[in-house]
């Protein structure tokens, strides 16, 4: 396992009466791709700047390689930082934002030109040396901003909703040019967002804050498998969520009765929270329910319901399903692949589900 | 929304005419051949000018003048922008009743201003000289240069001092390189401001002032004579067409501002 | 060691950074203001006798301030000329702050408060000067007025009167009014206005209901910021006031200068100031609840 870049301990702000964080504590490694995850007001944005220095906690230590950041101003972290608006100089060109941080090392003209137009050729701003910041376009001035940061060799690159302001095509287009700039410099990204979407396709691993405390740090694949509760559950992706009571327990796991699924025996693996409280639910993603068009299949685990709605989307359909049993419809989603029919509301619905792919949450 | 502005555009008119009444006749005067200040105009002459010229005590008087005019300008917005700044980036405690206290001469009286510092000032054993109105004029110019600045600041995008802090420049390096240029219209905006209302301060000067005139010290003296009254109209004429040109100087460099960082430096002029 | 750090955390708040930040103008206005105010109301408690200063409290200042008449006849008419001023550049201010705001189109309406404030930066000693050669004897008026036949003498009542120093302070002070009017009139939200007539006023009513109460914060900073400097103006009564124009910052400045008084002139000086205080505080007072009550 790779050593830890920044080590968080107990974290807290608070704002007068107002709580911004929580006692947050996280290890984020050497050379990852770290997302801060939330809802706007969740505290990731405050993180970001704390780390940066631009914000003192009021409680607990940031640790960058090592070394306490206590008392360390910005200009002194071995941080940088890419702004929400990108905090392109206005009265500079795009090679005097680039070289702005290098020019304080007192280094050697042609060095500094040098390093330049390298570094805006590995963002693909190769030649725009002389262009005026304000005749940048958006996704321009991100590049600058990158350039301007990565120029520095950090240890630690910090970004903050980088891509919010971009618009769809161009953003997604970013999100894989971003992911290969960290592959190839290797630096340490920590990258805060509001889009689990794209925490999900960028990051190595995610922590999900909510009202200032981390709710789950994980890879995006155990974020979307197994999410802590439901709040994460709901946040990223789409689940279902159906009432459940505890049965029993059994040596590694439990049985419990799910409303419209009847009774399943889920493993300690998939109740990530134990069951010890009253009020269970069972969660189940919608590509995890599956229709069943063929009568013979013999599998046992399926419930009967009603189609109530359907959503096409050419690749994909959703369903709004009213499982028998149930008090609330389900939504169920199926690959449009050859062949497959698409019901119409009102139909009646046979699906199918694996015991595996429920999930047990307080 | 828009109905018909019959009236009020004739009532603007008038207003407007009213306004400019004793701008107007200021220049007719400075250029009419005749000792008395009264119609019918009789001629046109450049020897109330060409009095002006040789006058020594207005020249003296102007230098003092100039001399105040510059050296609160530069106090005021000093200061100033001190204010300005910690207003419009920081909380602090008491931060209403110490930017009230500053912003306080805005609305008092000048006499009361001129004569508490006149007491003041006698009481410490100082003797009032050019240096002590300048004291008074740094006060009443500081709210202004306060309120130009401030909206200079607060159209000013705080994540660009950041940046630049966060690329490991100090705070000093910082705001001589990022701050300082980007509110420079704001600041030579204020410093235009606070000289022209210096130079043309009177009732302060007059209780601060030593046995050196000012401008308008000297002004008030001659108004006394009926025969040095034409030349007074020569040097109003001056005095206006070069506050003017200061002023134009300053709406100029706010544009200016505006077009180059899409910030209005000096919405406090309004 | 605890305390140390606890120390250094506070050095960095953002609070500590504000206070350092802005203590050079607050030391300035504490040294050049507060203190000399402070100066001024002990003054107003001791005696002087030609240069010779007596430190025993005293209230007789005050009481010769309140108590003689000629005192009280310029400190009332001082007050009335004041009232009168403010009275009269807010309303006739008013109507051209609206015409800017309303019927100018945006793109100009800048150029139209610069214009505004052009005659303001004419010298100020110049300009009041050249209201009496307007209103003399042999002035613009009378010229004009004999030239056109409508009187056949001079009028004697517009100039050395009271009358001239209301008419020379409302200009003076006209900016100072139509500014803060016009900045509340273009806060005025436009769609309010259209849903007034929406929902049935006239113009009129819509004015009196909708545009004046919106209005209002402006008119009523226009209101202090004319009447409470008026109060300490000296040079436009001894202008154009004549005998009967004289007022109490006339008293004010002669007791400092040529009476050497300075306590009594700062015991006139303080209740001048408190008089306008008040005036403004209660005026306020009335005003917010009055539009309280009707919100």
């Amino acid at each position: 396992m790779k050593n830890a870049m920044i080590r968080l301990v107990g974290i807290g702000k608070h704002f007068g009466e107002i709580v911004a964080l929580d006692g947050v504590s996280a290890e984020i490694r050497e050379s990852e791709f770290f997302s801060l995850l939330g809802p706007s007001g969740c505290g990731k944005t405050t993180l970001l700047r704390m780390i940066a220095g631009f914000d003192e906690p009021s409680t607990g230590e940031i640790y960058i390689d090592g070394k306490s950041m206590d008392g360390v101003p910005p200009n002194r972290r071995p941080t940088n930082m890419v702004f929400q608006n990108y905090a392109i100089f206005p009265h500079l060109n795009v090679a005097d934002n680039v070289a702005y941080g290098l020019r304080a090392q007192r280094q050697a003209k042609d060095e500094i030109r040098g390093q330049v137009s390298e570094t805006l050729e590995m963002v693909g701003m190769a030649g725009f040396e002389n262009r005026q910041s304000h005749a940048l376009s958006g996704g321009q001035r991100q590049r600058v901003a990158l350039a301007r940061a990565l120029i520095l060799k950090p240890k630690v690159l910090l970004l903050d909703e980088p891509l919010s302001a971009l618009d769809r095509q161009l953003r997604e287009q970013m999100q894989t040019e971003l992911r290969h700039l960290q592959r190839a410099v290797g630096i340490t990204f920590v990258f805060v967002t509001h889009d689990q979407e794209e925490a999900l396709t960028m990051s190595d691993r995610i922590a999900v804050l909510f009202d200032g405390k981390v709710a789950q740090l994980d890879s995006p694949i155990e974020l979307y498998r197994r999410p802590a509760n439901k709040r994460v559950g709901e946040f990223i992706g789409v689940m279902n969520f159906l009432r459940a009571n505890l049965i029993s327990e059994f040596p590694g796991g439990y049985e419990v009765d799910v409303e419209g699924l009847g009774r399943v025996a889920v493993s300690m693996r998939q109740a990530p929270g134990g069951a010890s409280a009253s009020r269970l639910l069972a969660g189940i993603r919608p590509e995890m329910l599956t229709l069943v068009f063929d009568d013979a299949d013999s599998s046992e685990n399926y419930a009967k319901g009603e189609v109530v709605d359907t959503q096409y989307l050419g690749d994909m359909t959703y369903y709004e399903i009213a499982l028998d049993g149930a008090g609330k419809t389900v939504t169920l989603s199926m690959r449009n692949t050859a062949g497959r029919p698409i019901l119409a509301p009102g139909t009646g619905a046979k699906v199918r589900w694996t015991p595996e792919s429920v999930l047990l949450l307080n | 929304m828009r109905g018909k502005p019959g009236a009020l555009a004739v009532y603007a008119a008038a207003f407007l005419a009213f306004l400019y009444a004793p701008a107007i006749l200021l220049p007719v005067f400075a250029f009419n051949d005749s000792k008395v200040i009264a119609f019918p105009l009789s001629g046109f002459t450049f020897e109330w000018f060409r009095q002006i010229l040789d006058a020594d005590s207005l020249h003296d008087a102007t230098l003092n003048s100039l001399f105040i005019a510059v050296s609160t300008a530069i106090l005021a917005t000093t200061l100033g922008t001190f204010a300005a700044r910690a207003s419009t980036r920081y909380r602090f405690p008491a931060k209403a009743g110490i930017m009230g206290l500053v912003m306080t001469p805005l609305v008092l009286p000048e006499i009361i201003v001129g004569v508490s510092l006149l007491v003041a000032i006698l009481q410490l054993g100082i003797e009032l000289s050019l240096w002590t109105i300048v004291l008074g004029h740094v006060l009443i110019c500081t709210p202004f240069s306060v309120a130009i600045l401030g909206s200079a600041f607060q159209n000013f995008d705080k994540s660009l001092e950041e940046a630049s802090i966060d690329l490991g420049r100090s705070r000093f390096a910082t705001f001589r390189l990022i701050t300082l240029p980007l509110v420079l219209p704001g600041i030579l905006a204020s410093l235009l401001v606070s000289f022209t209302i210096s130079l043309d301060e009177f009732i302060i000067a007059f209780f601060l002032a030593g046995s050196e005139a000012t401008l308008p010290i000297y002004i008030w003296g001659q108004l006394r004579f009926p025969q040095k009254i034409p030349a007074l109209m020569a040097v109003g004429t001056v005095l206006l067409v070069a506050s003017l040109t200061l002023l134009a100087t300053a709406e100029f460099l706010r544009r200016s501002s505006i077009r180059r960082t899409g910030t209005d430096a000096a919405k406090g002029l309004m | 060691m605890f305390a140390a750090s606890e120390f250094s955390r506070w050095r960095r708040t953002e609070g500590f950074k504000g206070l350092a930040l802005v203590s050079p103008p607050f030391l300035y206005a504490l040294a050049m203001l507060a203190a000399p105010l402070a100066a001024v109301v002990l003054f107003s408690f001791w005696t002087q006798d030609y240069l010779t200063l007596d430190r025993t409290p005293t209230w007789n200042n005050y009481r010769t301030a309140w108590s003689e008449t000629i005192y009280q006849v310029l400190m009332l008419r001082s007050l009335k000329i004041s009232a009168l001023v403010t009275a009269a550049t807010v309303l006739l201010s008013f109507p051209i702050a609206y015409y800017v705001s309303f019927y100018i189109d945006p793109r100009r309406k800048t150029l139209w408060i610069f214009l505004i404030t052009i005659p303001f930066w004419t010298s100020y000693l110049m300009r009041i000067f050249l209201w009496k050669v307007i209103l003399g004897y042999n002035g613009v008026v009378n010229g004009s007025l004999m030239g056109l036949g409508l009187i056949e003498e001079p009028l004697t009542f517009i100039l050395y009167n009271q009358n001239a120093v209301i008419l020379t302070l409302s200009h003076a002070w006209a900016p100072f009014a139509i500014l803060p009017i016009f900045v509340a009139l273009e806060r005025i939200d436009r769609s309010l206005l259209e849903a007034a007539e929406d929902l049935g006023d006239g113009p009129l009513r819509r004015f009196f209901r909708v545009t004046l109460p919106l209005a209002m914060p402006g008119v009523l900073a226009a209101s202090v910021i004319v009447f409470i400097p008026t109060i300490g103006d000296y040079v436009t009564p001894r202008l154009v006031g004549g005998p009967n124009g004289l007022l109490i910052a006339n008293m004010i400045e002669l007791q400092f200068k040529k009476a050497n008084n300075a306590p009594l002139g700062s015991a006139l000086a303080i209740s001048a100031m408190l008089i306008v205080a008040v005036i403004s505080v209660v005026f306020l007072w009335l005003n917010r609840r009055y539009i309280r009550s009707r919100g």
